[in-house]
């Protein structure tokens, strides 16, 4: 569950304003529970364990509130349980389309003669899925301009975000990832209820306008993190390559041919399986108290209905990888590779103990990635450790890395290899690992000064385990690792015929000129 | 009519439960917030009979302690031919070592304690910061007063760092963003200025050791700095910190120029073609720096115009009108000498041309008409409603205090900003802004799938249109005329 953040990003976000998006899409921490160390003070989990709160409101849904008092602003997030896992081929991106789609209102906001627009936007629908009797081509594109100018003249799908701007909203903002979608806003704690006003509101009636227009948008947002990303790529060719049946394999964003085919009545669907209150989890960080604003809380969201009829759950389980699996991606760049190694997840005990492996490859210039292949053998100009794209299902251990000039990538990996082998042949001193542990627990406690970042982490553990406090079971087994813990690990997956390695090359010139 | 009033009031005496009080207000405005009341803390400022300047304030939240030495200085600095040595510099005060540790023994003693220091030169100014826990406070204090007063530089670590500036520069052309950019502050600034990063394979290969020593003897000095402070101590803990780690520390006292721009734009289209997916489209020129105008107009007016979320013009007539772009922003951006106004998005190569014209008229129109009162109203009502985000916690509080006298803003800066925020009207910011909108003086870079030609026959005769080759070194330009049929 834990780890880091890289260039390869596992969440794929809706807005990437070079001003305005959060500039620090914060580390989930590593961080280990100070077992005897009555020196250091207080810690991040005793804070956690004395200041959360947990509410269930009528409806069953469950909120987390931690209070930060001083400062009278608060983070505010809303948790669904739905993201790339649950899509399948075909109809990939859908629920990030959906997550755009949240920001255009609902039948109150946005609209401004909502029966006159729930018609045109049916027949819109029908237009665009080229139903029988519908019409084509030229016909088709005019109607579905005229159809688009009458839906503007009557409806914003700017008015939701401007309400919040009107009352000083910082970081409005969401993120779709393979296991969630988010939703995220910082306001003045005085307009606590506003937020619960417009939150709460957009769960209960949301109306997908302007639907079409942002499927471009989409796909604009594809072109910029993948098509002409070396590292965007890089990641979609490995999960494509890593996994041959579980839904980890497709791009949160969405194959292009995919997004194209969309269709907003898809949306609906998607929306009335997954929004429900027991799919989902509000999180509050910040100068809020839960006894005094649990009233307002249920007011506003334990007007959302319970849903009837089961979750549809993932039953898609990947079969064992047993021999190394390669791609190569054409990019014409300097070359790039990225590797990655099937793990498990929490609750499985391994998945901590890669905490403090990556504390101790990659962390730190101190680390051991860094200082033999970067400083010490200058074979790499950068290299990092994470994991993606999940923490729900079985997911990939990743070392992505750029080789300085002259040094091919099949080398670089096989230096990157060797280090993994040698963890695997023998422990790692105890020093490192406690040191590792100590600054898993610094930057837990760092952590603790941001209400974003707190109230991700609750909201997402509260989401994942039905209890927030799984986080500190987590971290004591973190703080329990031992070097053969990491020596075990090491051996059990970073093997070569667990391990799929996808590298860029260069379209040589004589092709490039053929393609144009 | 009588008779449905009184079912109506006997539904509410049977059913206590939908009292009209309780009910959800039909609409968010509806809802009225209760006032607001917070005052910011004010760190406690003191000075140092050698210049250096400490803003602090206690932070009870956590046992740590944090903090940030403002520099005056960067790359601006640079001599064309060591184009690099600020960056340079910056980064090799934390990763050469000090007195008594290697380098390595440096990263070593940090990444045990989970303590961090960094450092780093910009254009304008540097910083040195430090984060720590409170056991490890007078420590790592002392290791980042000898990052700051006495680097070594050692030569390994330097080598490391040329080699790896010089993997950047080669990466450079990997990404059509980096190359957009780049290209367009060639064609503002000119080869020689240094607001611009000058930096190449040649520059930074020049680059010694004395230079960032030299560099590191004129800039880190105390008086052009200011130490901002917040953690787990008392302020008399906090003087004494300083008062034994720095008072002592001497440098010259000069008053630093900062060169000035003087440059008269080519516009036009500059088209670099590569090959994207999509198309990277900066495009702008010049605007007042810092000092001039009113700085809280400018970012009002940002708001409205390309910052301010979708409500702004460029986000709702590029991306969520014509569904052109999902990265699209434009605003004034205040340096120290000049400013810049800039607009950047990328777009599918098809659309540049309907990409471009709906900005340059987006642009025509804000240039003509002043603004609606509901737009002002609700870019005044975002600025003023957001502003306590700027005083979050202490280490937010000491280091935007720090940066603001760092670079003279005036000292009533915070105290009248919302004030002046209020007092605009659609008139007076109209008046402030049309001066800088010019939209037949940009300079517009189209880096992406689209030919200098194909892009000549779109445009007004007016609108000149080169061609881009993009060197680390500078832009080769040639004029493609629509009548040369390339």
């Amino acid at each position: 569950m834990i780890y880091r953040r890289l260039g390869f990003t596992a969440i794929v976000s809706f807005f990437a304003f070079i001003f305005i998006f959060p500039q620090s899409v914060l580390c989930e921490p590593q961080v280990s529970v100070p077992a005897q160390d009555p020196v250091l003070g207080s810690d991040a989990l005793q804070m956690l364990e004395q200041g959360v709160r947990r509410l269930t409101l009528s409806n069953g849904l469950r909120v987390v509130v931690y209070r930060r008092a001083g400062v009278p602003v608060f983070s505010g997030q809303i948790w669904v349980k739905v993201g790339g896992v649950n899509e399948v081929a075909g109809k990939t991106g859908i629920s990030h389309m959906l997550e755009h789609m949240a920001f255009k209102g609902s039948e109150v906001i946005g609209s401004k003669d909502f029966k006159k627009e729930k018609t045109l936007l049916d027949e819109l629908d029908r237009l665009m899925s080229g139903q029988k009797n519908s019409l084509e081509g030229e016909a088709r594109q005019k109607r579905m301009t005229q159809l688009e100018k009458e839906l503007d003249d009557i409806s914003d799908g700017n008015e939701f975000s401007r309400l919040y701007e009107r009352r000083g909203a910082v970081g409005l903002n969401a993120g779709t990832a393979k296991d969630f979608t988010f939703y995220m806003v910082s306001l003045p704690t005085n307009e606590f209820e506003f937020w619960c006003w417009m939150e709460s509101d957009r769960l209960l009636a949301p109306v997908f306008r302007q639907f079409y227009k942002e499927r471009e948008v989409v796909l604009e947002e594809r072109r910029m993190r993948v098509d002409d990303d070396p590292g965007g790529k890089l990641y979609e060719t490995l999960l494509d390559t890593a996994y041959k049946v579980h839904p980890n394999r497709l791009p949160v964003i969405g194959w292009a041919d995919d997004v194209r085919s969309l269709q907003a009545h898809e949306l609906k669907a998607l929306y009335e399986t997954y929004y429900r209150p027991d799919n989902m989890v509000l999180s509050l960080v910040g100068d809020i108290e839960a006894e005094s604003v649990e009233p307002i809380l249920e007011k506003y969201f334990g007007r959302i209905p319970r849903a009837k009829g089961d979750i549809p759950q993932v039953v898609d389980v990947e079969p064992e990888q047993t021999a190394e699996r390669t791609a190569v991606v054409q990019f014409d760049a300097e070359p790039s590779l990225i590797m990655g190694y099937h793990k498990p997840v929490y609750p499985n005990a391994d998945d901590m103990y890669f905490s403090i492996l990556h504390g101790v490859l990659s962390d730190g210039r101190s680390s051991i990635l860094q200082r033999e292949l970067v400083e010490e053998r200058h074979l790499a100009a950068a290299i990092e450790t994470t994991e993606a794209p999940g923490e729900l299902y079985p997911s990939l251990f990743i070392v992505a890395a750029t080789p300085v000039a002259g040094v091919s990538t099949e080398r670089l990996r096989d230096e990157i290899q060797a280090i993994l082998d040698r963890l695997a042949a023998k422990p790692l001193p105890e020093k490192l690992i406690a040191e590792a542990k100590k600054r898993v627990r610094v930057g837990l406690l760092g952590g603790m000064r941001s209400s974003y970042g707190l109230s991700k982490m609750l909201g997402k553990a509260e989401l994942f385990y039905g209890d927030w406090s799984e986080i500190v079971r987590m971290y004591e087994i973190v703080e329990s690792t031992t070097p053969e813990n990491i020596r075990e690990i090491s051996a059990k997956y970073l093997r070569p015929e667990n391990r799929t390695y996808v590298r860029t090359v260069r379209l040589p010139k004589e092709e490039l000129q053929e393609k144009k | 009519m009588l008779l449905r009033r009184i079912s109506f009031c006997l539904l509410l005496l049977v059913l206590p439960g939908c009292a009209l009080f309780d009910s959800v207000p039909h609409r968010p405005e509806d809802i009225t917030p209760t006032e607001l009341s917070y005052l910011p803390a004010k760190p406690i400022e003191w000075q140092l009979e050698n210049g250096l300047r400490v803003m602090f304030l206690e932070d009870r939240e956590l046992p740590m302690v944090s903090g940030t030495l403002y520099l005056l200085g960067g790359s601006v600095f640079d001599p064309k031919d060591r184009a690099g040595l600020a960056s340079a510099t910056g980064a090799q005060m934390r990763e050469g070592g000090v007195p008594g540790l290697s380098p390595q023994q440096l990263d070593a003693e940090l990444d045990a304690t989970g303590a961090a220091i960094e450092s780093s030169f910009g254009e304008e100014y540097g910083t040195v910061s430090f984060s720590c826990l409170n056991d490890d406070l007078s420590r790592v204090f002392e290791l980042f007063t000898s990052v700051v007063r006495r680097p070594s530089f050692a030569s390994e670590r330097f080598q490391l760092w040329q080699r790896l500036a010089e993997e950047g520069i080669r990466r450079r052309m990997d990404s059509p963003d980096v190359m957009a950019q780049m290209s367009f502050e060639r064609i503002l600034y000119g080869a020689n200025s240094g607001w611009r990063d000058r930096s190449t394979m040649s520059s930074v290969a020049a680059l010694r050791i004395e230079d960032m020593k030299e560099f590191h003897q004129r800039y880190v000095v105390p008086h052009n700095a200011i130490l901002a402070l917040s953690g787990n101590l008392s302020a008399a803990e906090a003087r004494s910190l300083v008062e034994k780690s720095f008072v002592d520390w001497d440098g010259p006292k000069t008053r630093l120029k900062f060169p000035d721009v003087h440059r008269v734009i080519k516009p036009g289209v500059y088209v670099l073609e590569r090959d994207f997916e999509q198309a990277n489209i900066v495009m702008g020129h010049f605007a007042p720096n810092r000092y001039e105008g009113s700085f809280p107009a400018r970012a009002v007016f940002n708001r409205i115009f390309g910052l301010g979320g979708f409500q702004s013009v460029l986000m709702n007539e590029v991306r969520t009108k014509r569904g052109l772009a999902y990265s699209v922003y434009g605003g004034l951006f205040p340096g120290r000498s000049i400013g810049v106004m800039q607009i950047g998005l990328g777009t599918r190569n098809e659309e540049v041309v309907n990409a471009i014209e709906a900005i340059v008229e987006e642009v025509r129109k804000l240039k003509q008409e002043p603004v609606s009162p509901e737009s002002l109203e609700n870019a005044a009502l975002a600025e003023k409603g957001s502003f306590v985000f700027n005083f979050k916690d202490p280490g937010a509080i000491v280091a935007r205090r720090a940066l603001l006298s760092l670079l003279d803003y005036p000292e009533d800066f915070d105290a009248t900003y919302l004030g002046t925020v209020s007092a605009l009207n659609p008139r007076t910011l109209h008046k402030e802004t049309r001066k800088e909108l010019r939209p037949e003086e940009m300079a517009i870079v189209v880096v992406g799938r689209v030919s200098a030609a194909e892009l000549a026959r779109h445009f007004s005769e007016k609108t000149p249109v080169y061609s881009l080759e993009f060197t680390e070194q500078a832009l080769v330009g040639k004029i493609v005329h629509p009548e040369a049929g390339d």
